[in-house]
């Protein structure tokens, strides 16, 4: 075995240990009795009776059990450990935890449940499945994720398959990435189109209240000028118009004219 | 460059695709398509095609095996399947059964 081992070593040029490497994908099932590093994409599922690293830039989408599991990258899916889980900053999980040791470094997302119980209990966990969707967080990548209590094998594939339906495979990681942190920036677009909406209906407040009121406070206007005018124009006379007109073309620019010509001065 | 192995106690199921070296000392049952080279241990067992520019086989292979540089069944290897590349080694010990097509 020895070697043989160190005839085919050429290639691998270090240790036999198992590794996935970055440019490396795998759909399906790895089962094995020895540790097992991915530092590529493995989606399907891993049972290992050793430990199990997704290094920084690895993924796995895949329903995991092994003896220990450390993450430093990506992992989507239920994971059990006979012994200990350990997401490192970095780390980014979305699935189940279930290990007697489970370990989450500052620094480390992670979203879904954790038990530490033993490993063969089971069911315990799946009355609060609502209580994940809740959250809304990560839609992107985990929107298919609770299927409820369809757990295991089946269930894990098929969420797995489900979460990166069209899979090209060069940019297939890269948009993952992406989306798991997508939500991010998703908020201040809302934020601001209601603040438009807001300005835009007290600017119709004030049109309403120019109409009525005097019409010296038109140019004070800052926005939306146009339709100032235009309903003036409707309402009132031609003269009131005017002086709008000329007190609004004046405003904006008397002050930047005067400092450059101070400046100059 | 961090090539990609396959431990002797791994199987893998499935489909494995990429951009990087794999050395086989397990057991893979299924398509394997990479743009790098890709060797079979002497321990290792491939059930399924394989596609990659060289392909080295020290151990088992079932199935067809192409190869857009050179293919090498190496002494003791066992392959079962066709074996399509421009440049074949079939080595003195080799155990091979199917068919060869080198171009052409």
């Amino acid at each position: 075995m020895a070697t043989s081992r160190q005839q085919t070593n050429k290639l691998s040029g270090d240790s036999n240990a198992t590794l996935i490497g970055e440019e490396i994908q795998v759909v399906g099932r790895i089962e094995g009795r020895e540790e097992l590093k991915v530092q590529g994409y493995v989606e399907g599922s891993i049972h290992l009776t050793e430990t199990l690293i997704v290094d920084k830039g690895g993924v796995v989408v895949a329903e995991v059990r092994a003896l220990d599991v450390v993450v430093y990258g990506i992992v989507v899916g239920d994971v059990v450990a006979d012994r200990r889980i350990v997401l490192h900053p970095g780390a980014r999980v979305v699935g189940d935890l279930k290990a007697p040791r489970v370990t989450i470094a500052g620094g480390a997302a992670f979203r879904g449940q954790v038990s530490m119980g033993s490993t063969t209990d089971d069911g315990q966990h799946e009355d609060s499945s609502g209580h994940r969707s809740g959250s809304g967080r990560w839609r992107g990548s985990s929107s298919s994720s609770r299927g409820g209590g369809s757990r295991g094998i089946g269930g894990g594939r098929a969420r797995a398959s489900r979460g990166v339906a069209p899979k090209p495979v060069g940019l297939s990681r890269a948009s993952r990435v992406h989306e798991v942190e997508e939500p991010g920036p998703r908020q201040p677009p809302l934020r601001k189109r209601i603040g438009r909406e807001v300005g835009r209906e007290i600017g119709r407040e004030r049109e309403v209240v120019e109409r009525e009121a005097a019409p010296e406070q038109v140019p004070l206007e800052p926005f939306e000028s146009d339709e100032v005018e235009g309903d003036l124009i409707d309402v009132d006379d031609g003269m009131i118009t005017d002086g709008g007109k000329k007190k609004r073309a004046a405003r904006p620019r008397v002050p930047a004219r005067g400092k450059h010509s101070v400046d100059h001065a | 460059m961090a090539s990609t192995v396959i431990g002797s106690t791994i199987v893998i199921e499935g489909e494995i695709s990429g951009e990087d070296s794999l050395v086989i000392h397990g057991t893979v049952r299924g398509q394997i398509d990479l743009r790098e080279r890709i060797e079979v241990a002497t321990d290792g067992v491939v059930e399924g095609t394989i596609v990659a520019p060289v392909v080295t086989v020290y151990g088992t292979v079932a199935g067809d095996i192409t190869a857009d540089e050179r293919a090498e069944l190496r002494a003791e290897c066992q392959v079962v399947g066709d074996v399509r590349a421009p440049r074949i080694l079939i080595a003195d010990g080799a155990a091979f059964k199917g068919r060869v097509d080198m171009g052409g």
